[in-house]
């Protein structure tokens, strides 16, 4: 049951991926990458991890997606549609994606041969509380520090993306 | 239970900074003369100048720390800083269209990052900090597009390499946790020393040292380099330049020091050809530039190579050398940068280098300081320059790499020939530009008088001051191991 | 110890020059130049009385100052002069004081850098000469690239700016491997002090590495045979003054440096390569002597001629006996006053007529006769006919290198012979022949060039005629010197 489940999911991430890739409308793309990432999603709560599936649900596809659809909307993207070849030089395409793979396959078994160590280092216990209890919990003990620096990040972002789009206007006559 | 003792007193430095920033930007609306914003930042500089004299050392969380080390540093950073405000007032003054109170807030905002970083203890905190330092650094870059269009265009390259840099230090950070299963530099280093995935750890710094390379443009991640610094505002260049460079220097020193200790020598190993090809490239790029600012960008590029040079032989007395390099180059930055701001406000085309024939006519002071920048860049004596090669060769040829001592040395030579052609064109070309003369403003006058003094006496007597480095490295060394 | 400190004031007194000329406003150039005169003579006589207190008899070092400078890597600010440079700082004080005097009317532009440069060359000559420090040496050296760079390329002639840009990447080029050779001797023997280096020993391998370091270094600045193209280009593109520090100084550098450095540091080293120096010392005196005969530029023909009198030099220095390298440093000195004053020369009548053709002029004897007179003695002192300065210098150099090799000698002295050939005949076609039309009505010599060249006359008349309180300048340190090789 389990692995049918998971071949679903696998599926159901693989053949979205590929079809976001192929189709030429854009709104169509950034759908089936929205398909995609609910199954990615999925498949983090099947793993256990149901914050990160949250996490999946609603910044990817609540917040991230939604910014692209609007980019898209904004900005007229119905010339490719007519393009019939996008891009050129696919195989050059085909040669990174090689290399891409064996990379990926290469890291794979790095990261299988460290999987004892990591589970040996592991700071928590899940039979102790779930996932979301042990984040909460460092995150305002031992990281505290991390955590405000990165409010202070998300301040700084927001007080300058303000600065940049209200207060600067071009200057006619002089330039460098 | 967990009991956390908040120690505020140890980040009031950072505080202070934030707040002032986020003053500026709360208040900014409501006061239409600007220039409270530099006298505002010119005070709380001034007064942190002589406050971090007094703030203890210690702890704020295991994250963060207050210690000679990083008090040191951020003392000499905050001299550049001072400097860097200076400039920009002149600027400002000179380009209305740039003028605003939250040009210094930002500005603050990345000081803060830069003292997080250098305080940091883990390598969570760095990558936080780096990125506080560098996000305000996107913004400011890009309000150069009220004179310049283009402007944009360098803000987005810097900032994607920016992203880059970030998305491969995580990368490093991932293999780093899941090796370890700690982000804690001493946590790190102890893992080494018992021998334990060394392999591991290397792949680990590979991605670590790509990520700073783009903070500091090494090859072959310098690319955003001469496009992000001609589409910023002058100051803002040479702080990115000077500042930027010298403190992930410093962090990359530290980390050297702390966590990766035990594997110095084979990352040196990785770090010869980086530097080597960085200088190659750098110096041979800078031969064909016309434009002065990305000229100073391509210089900017061999001089981190330089100075990564020093780190190659894991010897701590290397460490000093290079970071006395780079607080040479600070001071050079500032100057160049100083003095372009002048030739600015004379005709706006002045950073074009065929313009610049002749100016030695009209302008007699500014072309004898830039001569004596130039000749520093090039690294003659009797100029900082020199003094800071000489120690990095000296520390290659004593831990044995003759070879890439020589090979350093001989793409020196070809570094040396966009300076001397700058040289030419003001003092030996003829002049065609119509230019008014415009006056030295007081704090434009000060820091240019400042940095030639230091470039010139660092060149004749750099003891003192390469003192202070070394013995700032070595107590802070002998600490680390007396706690190990 | 009365006269410590002489060689510091010596050195740095130009500062006060500098800094009076730096605060003078430059709307006033003759004040500029008076205060850089007055400087410059000031300077001069302070080394003339170094030349007097100094004593000839004590092969060692005198008038020794040595004040820690960067500890941390043991380097001292330590100066001294023994025989061998003893006579080299009057010379500098006194080329820069010519130079300023011969350029006083013929710089016009950019008056108070001009003086300024001038000002700042003679600290780095002197410097140069004066310093045992390693690190200090070459912080002079190096330092002395700065005004030279910018005497050429500013004031300079119309391609001023390839020769200024070839030159200084020349000699950064040769300097940058003797750097590396003294960073290695540093950390050898953890001493950048010349005097403690003296005597110590290596492996041959290294030794070699390190002579041939150092060597390269100088032979670019003297030049030697292969590495002499920019001396040409240098010199006919440099304003009078440049050449004059050109020919007087810097190329003396060169030959200084091997005395100093390559004899008694590196003596199995010079033994080895001994063969192979004066092998290009001889076909450098060929070569550039048959190249003046083609020349039709004036300054390009007296740069190739220092070319070759500088291969006499290199031979005598490398002949390794105290005849020979005593020749060496007098015909250095001699060279540097025949060829200075011969540049001077070139300067005067190119101030007149903008031509450096040598077919543009003739029969300047009947309209110029008082130049054509200084010019007579210049000509027939670097011919080295007896009674001038040349003929000792020559003289002992060929006598030096024929107890060492007989066959050198005898291409060498063709050399001579072709210089009479070259020189005579450059003579004949400027000064005799009937006069053209450029030349009538020439103005008669100023004070300046009078009050220039003067000196210079005096000076080859009195090393020619008694040469011997010179020499005995040197004697004792040539022989100190020469101790170390077997």
């Amino acid at each position: 049951m389990d692995l049918l489940v998971f071949l679903y999911l696998a599926l159901g991430m693989c053949i979205p991926g590929l079809l976001a890739v192929l189709s030429k409308n854009p709104v169509h793309a950034v759908l089936w990458v929205l398909v995609l990432i609910i199954h990615q999603a999925f498949l983090l709560y099947t793993l256990g991890s149901e914050f990160l599936a949250a996490v999946q649900i609603i910044v990817y596809a609540g917040a991230v997606l939604v910014l692209f659809l609007f980019v898209v909307y904004m900005i007229n993207l119905r010339m490719e549609e007519r393009w019939r070849v996008f891009v050129k030089r696919s195989s050059l395409g085909l040669l990174i994606l090689l290399f891409f793979a064996f990379f990926f396959f290469k890291s794979l078994a790095f990261l299988t041969a460290l999987s004892p160590h990591f589970k040996a280092n592991l700071h928590y216990d899940l039979s102790q509380g779930t996932n979301l209890w042990w984040i909460a919990r460092y995150l305002f003990t031992h990281y505290l520090f991390q955590f405000e620096l990165i409010g202070v990040l998300l301040l700084v972002v927001v007080l300058g993306a303000v600065f940049l789009l209200r207060k600067l206007k071009e200057v006619e006559g002089d330039s460098l | 239970m967990v009991t956390l003792s908040l120690n505020f007193g140890s980040l009031a430095l950072e505080l202070f900074f934030l707040l002032s920033g986020i003053f500026i930007f709360m208040i900014d609306r409501f006061i239409k003369s600007k220039s409270y914003a530099f006298w505002l930042s010119f005070w709380v500089i001034l007064g942190s100048m002589v406050f971090i004299l007094f703030i203890p050392f210690g702890d704020f969380t295991r994250a963060f720390r207050i210690d000679f080390f990083s008090s040191s540093i951020k003392f000499l950073l905050l001299i550049g800083f001072f400097f860097v405000l200076l400039l920009s007032d002149t600027h400002l003054n000179n380009f209305p269209g740039l003028n605003f109170g939250e040009f210094y807030g930002l500005l603050f905002f990345s000081l803060f990052g830069i003292f997080v970083v250098l305080s940091s203890q883990d390598f969570l905190t760095l990558f936080i900090g780096l990125e506080l330092m560098s996000i305000p650094l996107y913004f400011l870059i890009a309000t150069q597009y009220v004179y310049r269009k283009e402007s944009l265009e360098g803000a987005l390259k810097y900032f994607i390499a920016g992203a880059l840099s970030g998305g491969l230090y995580i990368l490093f950070l991932g293999i780093v946790y899941y090796a370890t299963g700690t982000i804690y530099f001493e946590e790190v280093s102890k893992r080494l020393a018992q021998g334990l995935l060394k392999k591991e750890l290397l792949l680990g710094a590979v991605f670590f040292i790509s990520a700073l390379s783009i903070k500091l443009s090494l090859v072959p991640f310098h690319m955003w380099a001469p496009d992000a610094y001609e589409a910023s505002p002058l100051p803002i260049t040479a702080f990115l330049s000077g500042l930027i460079k010298f403190a992930v220097m410093a962090v990359l020193i530290k980390v050297l020091i702390l966590a990766y200790s035990p594997l110095k020598i084979e990352i040196g190993k990785i770090l010869i050809p980086i530097s080597l090809l960085t200088i190659l490239i750098g110096s041979l790029l800078a031969i064909r530039q016309d434009n002065l600012v990305r000229l100073l960008a391509y210089s900017s590029i061999a001089h981190v190579g330089y100075a990564v040079l020093g780190l190659v032989s894991g010897d701590f007395a290397g460490y000093g050398f290079s970071l006395f390099y780079m607080f040479v180059y600070l001071f050079t930055t500032i100057g160049s940068f100083g003095i372009m701001i002048y030739l600015v406000r004379a005709n706006r085309g002045f950073l074009e280098i065929p313009n610049l024939a002749g100016i030695c006519q009209n302008l007699p002071f500014i072309s004898l300081l830039l001569l004596i920048f130039l000749f520093s860049l090039a690294g003659v004596p009797p100029t900082a320059g020199f003094m800071a090669k000489f120690y990095i060769f000296l520390m290659l040829v004593k831990s044995q790499y003759i070879g890439v001592a020589i090979l350093a040395l001989l793409v020196s030579v070809i570094g040396a020939y966009p300076y001397i052609r700058v040289i030419k064109v003001i003092y030996m070309d003829k002049g065609h530009l119509g230019y008014y003369k415009p006056t030295y403003p007081i704090f434009l006058a000060f820091s240019l008088i400042v940095a030639t003094f230091i470039v010139i006496l660092l060149g004749i007597y750099p003891r003192p001051m390469l003192d202070f480095i070394q013995r700032t490295l070595f107590l802070y060394i002998s600490l680390q191991f007396l706690q190990l | 110890m009365a006269d410590f400190g002489l060689l510091s004031a010596i050195l740095w007194f130009p500062l006060l020059g500098i800094a009076a000329i730096i605060i003078t406003n430059r709307s006033r150039p003759d004040t500029i130049k008076v205060i850089a005169l007055i400087t410059a003579l000031i300077d001069f006589i302070l080394s003339i009385l170094l030349l007097y207190r100094f004593d000839f008899t004590n092969a060692n070092f005198q008038f020794v100052e040595k004040i820690p400078w960067l500890d941390v890597i043991n380097s001292f600010y330590f100066l001294g002069v023994d025989g061998i440079s003893v006579l080299f700082v009057p010379l500098s004080t006194l080329v820069t004081l010519l130079c300023i005097l011969i350029s006083w009317y013929s710089i016009e532009e950019k008056v108070k850098e001009f003086y300024l440069a001038l000002l700042f060359t003679n600290i780095a000559m002197v410097g140069v000469f004066l310093s045992l420090d390693l690190l200090l040496f070459y912080v002079f050296w190096e330092a002395l690239l700065i005004p030279m760079y910018l005497i050429i390329g500013i004031w300079g002639g119309p391609r001023r700016i390839y020769s200024t840009i070839k030159f200084f990447l020349y000699t950064f080029f040769g300097s940058i491997f003797m750097l590396a050779a003294i960073i290695y001797l540093f950390l050898q023997f953890g001493t950048f002090d010349y005097t403690l280096l003296i005597g110590k020993t290596f492996t041959p391998q290294v030794e070699k590495l390190l002579f041939l370091g150092f060597l390269l270094a100088f032979a670019v600045k003297v030049p030697m045979w292969p590495f002499h193209t920019w001396l040409p280009d240098a010199h006919t593109e440099a304003p009078t003054a440049g050449s004059v520090i050109l020919a007087g100084i810097l190329i003396k550098l060169g030959g200084y440096g091997m005395v100093r450095f390559l004899l008694p540091l590196f003596p199995q080293a010079t033994l080895f390569f001994a063969k192979l120096i004066l092998v290009l010392s001889v076909i450098a005196i060929i070569y550039a002597g048959l190249a003046c005969l083609w020349q039709d530029d004036l300054k390009r023909l007296i740069a190739y001629s220092s070319v070759s009198h500088m291969g006499f030099v290199t031979l005598g220095i490398f002949s390794l006996n105290p005849i020979g390298i005593n020749g060496a440093i007098l015909q250095m000195i001699n060279h540097g006053i025949v060829t200075g004053a011969l540049f001077m020369c070139v300067g005067v009548i190119y101030d007149r007529t903008h031509s450096r053709a040598i077919n543009y002029y003739g029969g300047l004897a009947t309209t110029f006769p008082l130049y054509a007179a200084l010019f007579m003695i210049f000509t027939l002192a670097s011919i080295g006919l007896p009674g001038t300065n040349g003929f000792v210098g020559e003289f002992l150099i060929l006598q030096g290198a024929f107890m060492k090799d007989k066959a050198m000698v005898i291409f060498a002295a063709t050399g001579v012979i072709i210089g009479a050939a070259y020189m005579l005949w450059l003579y004949q076609r400027v000064f005799f022949e009937k006069p053209v039309s450029g030349v009538f009505n020439l103005p008669p010599l100023r004070w300046n060039e009078l009050l220039s060249l003067i000196p210079m006359v005096l000076l080859i008349f009195l090393i020619g005629l008694y040469p011997n309180p010179f020499l005995d300048f040197m004697k004792t340190s040539v022989s100190k010197i020469l101790a170390n090789i077997p």
